[in-house]
C-alpha cells in the first residue's frame, strides 16, 4: 500500500505492506508509518516496509525513517530493492528481518522462464541449467542476512522452490499482478498525457487516485499502469498455478 | 574524460581507435552459449557480438599495440548453468589478457578477482546505481567503475554522485550516446520471455525487432536512398515498435468512492514513439567533464562501423573544443548543434535534448 487506507478490511491478511518498490516518493513518512503500525496492532497483523530503488535524496529520507522506526520501537520487516540499502543497514545491525525484493531477483531468471510454451530452456531439456538461481547468488544473500526472496512471476517460483528450500530461504510471491518495467519518467503525474522526470516536487502522488489501462493490438491482455510502472495480470488462480509460496502478497489495486 | 566505444568485428577496431576511442568494449558469444540458445551479455543479437575468443584475441592484439584497453561485456543476469559458462568466459578472457570486465551480476566479482586481481571491473547500468550508499556497497565488493544510466538521472543527481564517488575513490562512467529508453534497463522485463505470453505473435514481434535494426541502418544511408527506403519502411511502421515503444491506447481510470471508473481515453502514438527514440545526451558532455566523470560510453554494439566512427568523432571534436576553452555553459548548445551538423551531415533536430529539457526537469 502506498498510503494508509481510510477503512481497510484486513481480515484474512497476516501482513500489511507499506511503501512501494518502484518509487521513492511513496516511501511512508514517520506519521504514515506510525499510522500503519497502529493499524497493524489493532488488527493483529504484522508490518512490512517496502523500499524502492533510491536516489541520494531518497536514501537520505530512508535513513531518517529507519531512525524513527528504531527510536519508536516499531517492529517491521524490510523489503530491499536497492543494494545501497544493504550498505545503509550496516548502521542498524540485526534490527530488521530482511527480504530481497523482486527488483533484485527478477532479472536472474526472467529470460529463461516462460510458462505454457516452448522456450530455449525447455527445448534443450536441461531444466537446472536454465531454471535455477546461481548458487553464488543465494550464498551471497545469506551472507547479507536475507531470509526470503520475493518473486514477480509464478513460473520463477515453481521452478526454483526446491533450490530455495535447500538453502533455507523463504519465497514470497506477488499476485495477481506482476510488473514488466519501471522508469523514472512518470506519466501519471500529468494524467498519462505527458511524461515527467521524477526529480523534483512536481509530483503530488497522483498515483494514489489514478491508474491507466494500456491496450494494444499485439497483446493478448491489457497492461495496467500505476505511476511509473507497467503490470500484467496473471489470469490463472493460485490453485491452478499450484503455487507453493511461504507468503502471497496480494497486490490487486482494484480491490 | 575517456571515450569508451563498442566494437563487434575485428576489422573495425583500428578504425575506431583512429577516430579517437580511448577504450573499447565488446561481447563474445561463443559456440557454448549459442548451443544453449542464450547470450553472454545484454546485447541479444548475433551481429552485436564477436563469435569466438580467437576473434577477441585478434582484436586485443590490435588494441594493445595502440595501448587501448579492451573490456569484455558479461553484463547480464545468469541462471546457475549460464553462470558457470560466464565463469568459464572470465577464465578464458583473463588468460588472453583482457583488461577488464563489464558485469551486471555482482556474484562474478570474486571469480574475476581470484583469476587476476588487477582486472578492472566495471558495473554495467543493468545493475542500477542511483545513490552514494550503493556506490559504497559496490566499492566494497571490488568494483572499479560504475556506469550510470544518465537518461534516468538529472544533471543535479549526477553531480552529487560524482562528488560522492570522488570521496570513496570509485570511477563513474555515463552514457553519452544512443541510450534512449525511458525505462530503467536494470529492472525492465519487457524484452525477456516474461513478456512473451502476452504477445499474440512472438514471431511478428521478432520480425519487428529485425526491422527496427534495419531501419537504424537505413537511417545512415545517403539522403536520397534513405528517403525512398524510409518511406517504404514507414508504411510498415506498426511492425517497427518494440514493446516499450508501442503506441498504446490508454484508458485513464480515476479512483472514486465506488472504486476506479473510466475517466478519459488517450492515444499515445506520437508521445511514446518520439520519447523512445530521440533522447540525445551529447551536449551534456560539457557537464560530465566538469563533474570529473571518468568515461563517456557510446552505446551501439551492432551498429554499422560508420555510425560508431561518427559518434566517436562527435565526442572527440566536442571534447577538444571544451579543452580549448571555446565551449562554455552559455554557448554549448550552439557548439553542440554545429558539431552535429558537421559530423552527421544533418541538422540537430532533437526535441528531446537531455541538456535542454530532461536535465532541467521540463515536462514533455
Amino acid at each position: 500500500m502506498r498510503a494508509e487506507p481510510v477503512n481497510p478490511d484486513l481480515s484474512g491478511f497476516d501482513y500489511i505492506y507499506a511503501g512501494d518498490e518502484f518509487c521513492e516518493r511513496c516511501l511512508p513518512d514517520d506519521k504514515t508509518i506510525s499510522g500503519f503500525a497502529r493499524r497493524c496492532a489493532e488488527n493483529g497483523t504484522r508490518l512490512t516496509l517496502v523500499t524502492s530503488y533510491f536516489t541520494g535524496e531518497g536514501i537520505d529520507r530512508l535513513k531518517i525513517l529507519l531512525d524513527y522506526v528504531i527510536l519508536n520501537s516499531i517492529v517491521c520487516e524490510l523489503v530491499i530493492n536497492d543494494w545501497g540499502v544493504f550498505e545503509l543497514l550496516e548502521s542498524y545491525p540485526a534490527s530488521f528481518r530482511v527480504i530481497a525484493g523482486r527488483l533484485l531477483t527478477s532479472r536472474y531468471l526472467s529470460k529463461f522462464h516462460y510458462q505454457g510454451s516452448k522456450n530455449a530452456g525447455e527445448q534443450a531439456g536441461s531444466g537446472d541449467f536454465y531454471y535455477s538461481f546461481p548458487q553464488d547468488f543465494l550464498v551471497f544473500l545469506k551472507s547479507m542476512d536475507v531470509s526470503a526472496l520475493e518473486f514477480n512471476n509464478p513460473s520463477h517460483l515453481l521452478k526454483t522452490r526446491g533450490q530455495l528450500t535447500e538453502n533455507n530461504l523463504k519465497a514470497h510471491i506477488y499476485f495477481p499482478y506482476y510488473y514488466l518495467n519501471t522508469s523514472r519518467y512518470c506519466s501519471c503525474a500529468r494524467g498519462y498525457g505527458a511524461y515527467l522526470h521524477n526529480v523534483d516536487d512536481a509530483c503530488n502522488k497522483e498515483c494514489n487516485s489514478l491508474a491507466s489501462v494500456r491496450k494494444d493490438a499485439y497483446l493478448n491482455t491489457d497492461m495496467l499502469s500505476i505511476g511509473n510502472t507497467h503490470f500484467v495480470k496473471e489470469k490463472k488462480s493460485i490453485e491452478d498455478l499450484g503455487l507453493d509460496a511461504d507468503r502471497i502478497i496480494y497486490n490487486d489495486p482494484f480491490c | 574524460m575517456k571515450i569508451t566505444a563498442p566494437f563487434d568485428t575485428v576489422a573495425e577496431v583500428e578504425e575506431l581507435i583512429q577516430a579517437g576511442a580511448d577504450e573499447l568494449y565488446c561481447g563474445v558469444n561463443t559456440a557454448l552459449w549459442r548451443e544453449k540458445g542464450i547470450f553472454s551479455n545484454a546485447r541479444h543479437m548475433f551481429y552485436g557480438n564477436l563469435s569466438s575468443f580467437e576473434e577477441l584475441e585478434s582484436a586485443l592484439s590490435l588494441a594493445q599495440k595502440r595501448r587501448v584497453p579492451v573490456f569484455l561485456c558479461l553484463n547480464d543476469y545468469f541462471s546457475e548453468g549460464a553462470f558457470q559458462l560466464a565463469v568459464k568466459d572470465v577464465t578464458r578472457a583473463t588468460a588472453i589478457g583482457v583488461d577488464g570486465f563489464i558485469i551486471a551480476d555482482i556474484n562474478l566479482i570474486p571469480h574475476i578477482k581470484k583469476l587476476n586481481n588487477l582486472s578492472r571491473i566495471i558495473l554495467s547500468s543493468l545493475t542500477p546505481c542511483f545513490n552514494y550508499s550503493a556506490l559504497k556497497f559496490y566499492k566494497k565488493l571490488g568494483i572499479d567503475r560504475v556506469v550510470l544510466s544518465s537518461v534516468q538521472l538529472s544533471l543535479r543527481e549526477i553531480e552529487r554522485l560524482a562528488s560522492e564517488a570522488r570521496d570513496i575513490q570509485i570511477e563513474l562512467e555515463v552514457f553519452v550516446n544512443n541510450a534512449n529508453c525511458k525505462n530503467i534497463n536494470g529492472y525492465c522485463l519487457f524484452h525477456s520471455l516474461d513478456y512473451k505470453p502476452f504477445l499474440k505473435s512472438f514471431y511478428k514481434y521478432r520480425y519487428a525487432c529485425i526491422l527496427a535494426c534495419l531501419k537504424r541502418a537505413v537511417s545512415l544511408a545517403p539522403g536520397w536512398l534513405r528517403h525512398r527506403i524510409g518511406r517504404i519502411l514507414w508504411s510498415f511502421r506498426r511492425l517497427f515498435e518494440l514493446p516499450c515503444r508501442r503506441a498504446y491506447s490508454i484508458e485513464v481510470l480515476r479512483k472514486g468512492p465506488a472504486g476506479y471508473i473510466k475517466d478519459k481515453k488517450i492515444k499515445t502514438a506520437a508521445l511514446e514513439r518520439h520519447f523512445s527514440s530521440h533522447i540525445c545526451i551529447l551536449c551534456s558532455v560539457y557537464f560530465f567533464i566538469k563533474y570529473g566523470i571518468a568515461a563517456g560510453k557510446i552505446c551501439g554494439r551492432g551498429s554499422v562501423t560508420i555510425k560508431k566512427v561518427r559518434d566517436i568523432r562527435f565526442m572527440r571534436l566536442f571534447m577538444d573544443l571544451i579543452k580549448d576553452g571555446l565551449v562554455t555553459e552559455a554557448n554549448l548548445s550552439g557548439y553542440g548543434r554545429r558539431n552535429h551538423d558537421f559530423i552527421y551531415g544533418i541538422n540537430c533536430r532533437n526535441k528531446l535534448c537531455y541538456h535542454l529539457s530532461i536535465s532541467k526537469n521540463a515536462e514533455f
